[in-house]
């Protein structure tokens, strides 16, 4: 076989692999949609889902928030240098936060760890048949499983976005009144306070939501179709990870040009 | 004629290139116990897991009750379903929850009843494997033999019609495996159960099946009772009932 054409082979095969991931986390979607007038029956499961989402997330969270609001005060007050006047640090600040940095890097270190875990549980469950056990018992796994784990994703990727961009914003906050001269509290206030707008915190909030579908989505659908033994768990837990990190990327880019492009444009 | 409840007729499966089930005609009497034989990796499993609708058939068909099994799906497939208790070779218990809830959880999410009624249920369940009071125990603290039986209780205690045990003794002890024969036949007559028991335990066979299937090669090679198992002059019967080598007979080397 010429190299041309093994290439071809080989990367028309991933194609199709691509097309079947898509089809299947698109098909699972629609199954959860269906599902979800019953996700009170899982009330109990969808609060554990939640707290864990929650205590998975929340150290690294602290660290990584606290950290790149402080960078991004260094970063702002050098760029500005004597240009732009000090007033539009705690705004430019705030806007980054909120907008991009809160959400994306909320979404990319929490969703490491989130699609990681569903999709090693439930990959594990696939392989030891506690799947098949479940159909028998009548039981729907993706209303018993996937069900609390996506809306526990969706409700709770905004709330720690929320916590992660009070984090940046304080870490900003200090790191500027203690290195920037002529910088005052009064001054990075009143920036933030100049170029409030309710549809950047709005639009940071959208974002978290659909990476919190992803996140917990990716998981689920590289999970349920682990094959073959712990080898395969972790060849589910792999592509989950990299899948949500591709996605919630990509979906940044879109979801920015639709708001900022067409809707509040 | 005895009464059958199940029948399956040119039943055919593949995975890809493997062709697992190729063509399997047999049928299930109410109230017996079948055991479905064969060697390691021939089909056993699949061709049960068809019973239930947890693999979808290539061709063919199964009724029970004169209902097509074969494509059921939605709420038909889970009523179907709930007629069958399932315990899976490897009993396949929920790690994430402690015994009495693995027990519960069928009737948990599938009725209406109370947290009491179903205690009272996973209580007599677990009484009848002979495991008093271990509902509060994780899963990771149970032996083998314990899981398997702690599968039981889950499968019986929606009620079936029909239980599917798969491999139960693979991998116990002698002893164990002899407890599980002994509730393999308390089910059978306290309950008035149907039961098919895949396997390739031979003392297992004798102890609790009325009549056998043999699984070779995507076929069945044999199908009576036991007594007719025991005395088939067929060469890959008998070497599979004795435990030996088949007779050289132009197949094999
Ligand atoms: N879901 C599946 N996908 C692909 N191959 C399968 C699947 N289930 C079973 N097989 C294959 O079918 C064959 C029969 O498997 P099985 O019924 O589990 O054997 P056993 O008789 O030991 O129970 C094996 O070769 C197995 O690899
Ligand atoms: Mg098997």
């Amino acid at each position: 076989m010429t190299p041309l054409r093994s290439t071809g082979i080989y990367l028309g095969r991933q194609v199709i692999a691509l097309l079947e991931d898509v089809g299947a986390l698109a098909r699972l979607q629609g199954q959860v949609f269906r599902f979800t007038p019953q996700l009170f029956r899982s009330s109990r499961l969808f609060m554990e889902q939640m707290l864990e989402i929650g205590n998975r997330s929340l150290p690294l969270v602290f660290v990584v928030s606290i950290f790149s609001g402080a960078v991004t005060a260094v970063q702002a007050s050098y760029q500005f240098q004597a240009w732009v006047p000090l007033v539009l640090l705690g705004s430019t600040v705030f806007r980054s936060v909120v907008i991009e940095l809160g959400p994306v890097l909320t979404a990319l270190v929490v969703g490491g760890r989130v699609s990681a875990a569903i999709a090693a549980e439930i990959g594990t469950m696939k392989v030891t048949e506690q799947v098949d056990a479940l159909e028998t018992l009548s039981i729907h796994p993706v209303r018993y499983l996937v069900l609390p784990r996506f809306w526990a994703g969706v409700i709770m990727l905004p709330v720690i976005t929320v916590i992660a961009d009070i984090l940046a914003i304080m870490g900003a906050y200090v790191v500027a009144l203690l290195t920037i001269p002529n910088m005052t509290s009064h001054l990075f206030l009143e920036g933030i306070r100049l170029q409030f707008y309710a549809h950047d915190v709005f639009s940071g909030l959208l974002k978290a939501v659909f990476f919190g579908a992803i996140m917990t989505m990716t998981g689920a659908v590289f999970g349920l179709r682990a094959q073959g033994g712990a080898e395969g768990v972790g060849q589910a837990t792999m592509k989950a990870v990299v899948a949500s990190c591709l996605l919630i990327l990509v979906l940044d880019y879109f979801l920015a040009t639709v708001l900022f492009q067409v809707i509040f444009e | 004629m005895s009464d059958t409840l199940i029948s399956i007729r040119g039943l055919e499966k593949a995975f890809g290139e493997q062709a697992v089930l190729r063509g399997i005609d047999m049928d299930v009497h109410r109230g017996e116990t079948l055991a479905i034989l064969g060697g390691s990796g021939t089909g056993k499993s699949v061709l049960v897991k068809h019973l239930v609708g947890l693999l979808d058939a290539d061709a063919g068909s199964i009724t029970m009750d004169e209902g097509e099994v074969v494509g059921l799906g939605g709420k038909h497939l889970y009523a179907h379903r709930r007629r069958f208790g399932y315990l899976f070779q490897g009993a396949a218990l929920f790690d994430s929850l402690d015994v009495g809830e693995n027990v519960g959880l069928g009737l948990k999410e599938n009725t209406s009843k109370s947290d009491d009624e179903i205690n009272a249920i996973v209580a007599e369940k677990l009484a009848l494997v002979g495991l008093e009071g271990i509902e509060d125990k994780r899963v990771a603290e149970l032996s083998g033999g314990m899981k398997k039986r702690v599968g039981l209780a889950r499968a019986i205690a929606m009620e079936p019609e029909v239980i599917i045990y798969d491999e139960p003794t693979t991998g116990l002890d002698p002893v164990t495996s002899a407890v599980i024969g002994e509730l393999i036949l308390s089910m059978k007559k306290s309950l008035a159960i149907t039961s098919l028991v895949v396997t390739h335990d031979i003392p297992l066979v004798k102890r609790v099946a009325d009549r056998a299937v043999l699984l070779h090669e995507g076929k069945l090679i044999f199908q009576g009772t036991v007594a007719e198992l025991f005395a088939s002059e067929h060469p890959r019967v008998r070497a599979f009932v004795t435990g030996t080598v088949p007779v050289s007979n132009g197949e094999a080397q």
